[in-house]
């Protein structure tokens, strides 16, 4: 009779580690499933849960918090996903925040991120509907990813030959990279070439408004030229300085922008030219610009003096004179 | 044909003795010592077997797991892969073979002897019911025992698992076992477990079917024995496969 | 001598047994063909007959092993054949049945084995301690008290039958069947189980059949004999009537 209760106990005992185990074992994955603890249940809608199931988890602010309940097609659009949430969680959890589908790192499990909105919105309820946001897929994240990768070797290539042209003294550039002296004065000499560009425009109306003038038969230039080959050929001269001084504008205007994003540093071009000297290089550039349009607006000034022109000049003084009073 | 006849006589035979089982097991008188006594006999003599068994696998499949997996540098992964082998597959199949080699050769080969001295018959002669006291108290204590020792064999291999992952890459016990059941879910636990009574009942009415029928004498003691070994370890597989196409539609679910 | 008829057999009343016409074959091979047997009340009957000749299968027909092809099969006046298992069970449980190799229980103590069918009658609940007193009983009648808590294996060939008996006698039953009691014995030992047995019958005034191929058993056990030839009931006699006939195939039987 001894012998045989002991074999009860020891058998006891081993049924009883088992089912212990088995226990704890079903305890801990229910936990994990939220099975044995108090929850709720909030609701969102996507157009697409990419795979999501039920039993997958549910993270809040990177928590685990819960696992989806049921993912049931609505209609032939709209997917509605219930979650199932932890109680102790539900204070935390506002009315705007923002539920998104995405995946546990780059290959894992689909999972639901709840993202917390503002704070001052209302505490979620029972069987909410929250806002929802259909993420990108890792397959087009990846997609994306493959066409940026063949731009940047394609961009690398172009650099590449680019780099080597300089190096070996081709082009504009590689003087400007490899000509140090040049390149300190490039950020004046844009200014300059404003400055200048600014003036020869002004320059160029008063020469528009005095060939006016001349054309019209005014003041002793005009009767002088009645020669009609000599009026000829000053227009011409005239009109190709105009063309030429809407050129420089056109080209410095863009300039200005150029160098303008170069300071900001937005765009790709700025951290590809993170080098200065390349920079330096352009504002020496410039500057010289600026002081052939200085030479330019000498060479206008003088224009002012020489007397075909002279008469013209002086006439436009004396109409400021009289129209400034007045006003 | 005549080995075809035979097989199928077989199959029917055991269907038979298995309906046997399921129309007895029900009515009094229940032979409650006797089924103490022979889960006593089942699970904790098998015991030392199943977890020696249990956790030399699991420590190999963690040895032989680990160069792959950390060629992929997913060797965080260990705890869940080993253990949902285990628990699914290895635990359940390796200790329901183990069983079949040695609690169904051990009922095929006793209850055979019984039949040869006619202790069958004098049982049954003296008004007792052999089936109820040596059939039905066996595959009972197998169907119940053998899940018992599975779920045991399936933390013991686990324990040796973690080990490894504890002494070859600092994984502490807690950490794996965890992300042990971070990865397991019902669908992992429940199937395994409930095929394992299947692999018991079978188990058990394999050893009973064959030592009951035995014949020719003290000859067929050993060939009931080994007979009892082979039939049950087909079956444990042919059972796990069902079970597995079973537990998939379930999982489908 | 102690095998002369001591008490009183009442060949008036119907048979416990009665056995006519009784076939009984295993494919071709055709074992009992009508077969005849009365037992009465308080007799000891011995069946000789050569091996293979169906002694046994002639009292295991008798105690329901074996199922009859044909014939009259009454076994205290009800046909064993007709019996469902529970009508069965309650039949048997008024017979002991002694097998050739004792058919002890192997993994149970000799208490065990004599509790294992009372704690199991169909019949009668049993108490404990009527439990203790019973067992005791058996072991003394058969002078085996000593080896109460010994397991079969521990036990001699000798000693085995007397626990066997021991376990038949626990039951109180009506009808004894033995089987070959004293086949592998030593003829001293054999000697001792023929006594025994009719030791057994004058105390517990049990009817027997014993089959057996041993004639000094079969002379010292019984009070009537049965020559099992071909299927048949060959010859019915006392020991000492069939002692002096002059036909072939009793006589080989008492060289």
């Amino acid at each position: 009779m001894e012998k045989s209760t002991s074999r009860t106990i020891r058998l006891g005992i081993l049924v009883l580690t088992g089912t212990l185990i088995f226990t704890v074992a079903v305890y801990l994955i229910g936990q994990k499933q939220d099975m044995f603890r108090n929850t709720f249940t909030i609701r969102a809608v996507f157009n697409n849960v990419n795979g999501l199931q039920r039993g997958n988890n549910v993270r809040f602010s990177g928590i685990n918090v819960g696992s989806v309940m049921a993912v049931d097609i609505q209609n032939d659009s709209t997917v509605e996903v219930t979650l199932r949430i932890r109680e102790d969680v539900r204070k935390f959890i506002r009315k705007d925040a923002l539920v998104t589908i995405g995946t546990d790192g780059l290959m894992g499990n689909m999972l639901v991120n709840i993202t917390p909105g503002a704070s001052h919105a209302d505490i979620i309820d029972d069987n909410d509907l929250l806002n929802s946001f259909s993420r990108i897929k890792t397959d087009d994240i990846l997609k994306t990813l493959n066409m940026t990768n063949e731009n940047a070797a394609m961009l690398t290539r172009s650099l590449l030959d680019i780099t080597e042209e300089i190096q070996h003294g081709k082009g504009t550039l590689s003087y400007l990279v490899y000509d140090t002296t040049l390149r300190m004065q490039l950020y004046q000499s844009i200014r300059n070439l404003r400055l200048a560009t600014e003036k020869t425009n002004s320059l160029l109306s008063d020469v528009q408004l005095m060939t006016a003038d001349i054309n019209a038969g005014k003041g002793l230039a005009g009767y002088l030229l009645r020669d009609s080959s000599t009026i000829m050929q000053l227009e011409r001269t005239m009109h190709n300085l105009q063309s030429a001084a809407l050129e420089i504008n056109k080209s410095t205007d863009s300039l200005q922008i150029f160098i303008q994003k170069l300071n900001t540093g937005k765009g790709a071009i700025p951290t590809l030219w993170q080098d200065t000297t390349l920079v330096n290089d352009l504002r020496s550039t410039l500057k010289n610009l600026n002081q052939g349009t200085q030479k330019f607006d000498e060479n206008m000034e003088a224009m002012k003096h020489s007397f075909l022109t002279r008469k013209y000049f002086k006439e436009q003084e004396k109409e400021a004179k009289k129209s400034t009073p007045k006003n | 044909m005549k080995k075809l006849t035979r097989f199928f006589l077989t199959t029917g035979e055991i269907s038979e003795f298995a309906g046997r089982y399921f129309r007895e097991a029900w009515f009094p008188p229940y032979e409650i010592q006797e089924l103490l006594k022979q889960c006593f006999l089942i699970g904790n003599k098998s015991f030392a077997l199943v977890s020696i068994t249990g956790l030399i696998m699991g420590i190999v499949l963690t040895l032989q797991t680990r160069p792959t997996l950390i060629e992929f540098g997913a060797v965080s992964m260990m705890p869940s892969m080993v253990g949902i082998a285990i628990v699914r597959e290895i635990g359940p199949v390796l200790t329901a073979l183990i069983c079949a080699g040695k609690i169904g050769s051990g009922i095929g080969a006793e209850l055979a002897s019984m039949k040869v001295t006619e202790q069958i018959d004098a049982m049954e002669v003296s008004g007792a019911n052999p089936f109820k006291y040596l059939v039905i108290t066996r595959v009972t204590a197998t169907t119940i025992m053998i899940p018992i020792l599975v779920v045991l064999s399936d933390i013991i291999s686990l324990s040796g698992s973690a080990l490894v992952e504890y002494l070859k890459g600092g994984v502490s016990f807690e950490l794996y076992f965890s992300k042990v059941f971070e990865y397991l879910q019902f669908g992992d636990l429940l199937p395994s477990v409930i095929k394992s009574f299947f692999f018991g009942f079978a188990i058990g009415i394999i050893g009973c079917y064959k030592g009951y029928t035995s014949t020719r004498g003290t000859e067929g003691v050993g060939r009931t024995a080994n007979e009892a070994v082979v039939i049950a370890s087909m079956l444990v597989f042919i059972l796990d496969f069902i079970a597995v196409l079973v537990s998939d539609i379930f999982y489908e679910l | 001598m102690s095998y002369d008829m001591q008490h009183s057999i009442d060949y008036k009343t119907a048979p416990v047994i009665d056995i006519e016409g009784l076939y009984k074959a295993f494919g071709s091979n055709r074992v009992l063909q009508g077969f005849n047997l009365k037992l009465w009340a308080g007799e000891n009957l011995a069946v000789m007959g050569k091996s293979g000749s169906g002694k046994s299968v002639l009292i295991k027909c008798i105690i329901g092993l074996v199922r009859i092809d044909q014939g009259k099969l009454l076994v205290l006046d009800q046909a064993v054949d007709q019996l469902n298992l529970r009508e069965l069970d309650r039949l048997r449980s008024q017979i002991g049945f002694q097998f050739q190799g004792s058919a002890l229980y192997d993994s149970m103590t000799v208490r065990e084995n004599l509790e294992f069918p009372l704690k199991r009658h169909p019949l009668k609940q049993v108490t404990e301690k009527e439990l203790e007193l019973l067992v005791t009983e058996a072991l003394e009648a058969v002078g085996l008290l000593n080896a109460i808590n010994m397991m079969p294996s521990e036990l001699s060939g000798g000693m085995k039958k007397r626990i066997a008996l021991a376990r038949t006698l626990i039951m109180q039953p009506k009808i004894i069947l033995y089987d070959e009691p004293t086949s592998g014995l030593d003829p001293v030992t054999a000697k001792e189980i023929s006594l025994l047995i009719n030791e057994v019958q004058n105390r517990f005034h049990t009817a027997s059949i014993i089959i057996t191929h041993d004639l000094a058993c079969a002379r010292i056990s019984s009070n009537r004999m049965i020559i099992l030839h071909n299927g048949i009931n060959y010859a019915e006699a006392t020991y000492t009537q069939l002692g002096t006939m002059k036909d072939g195939v009793i006589q080989a039987f008492f060289v």
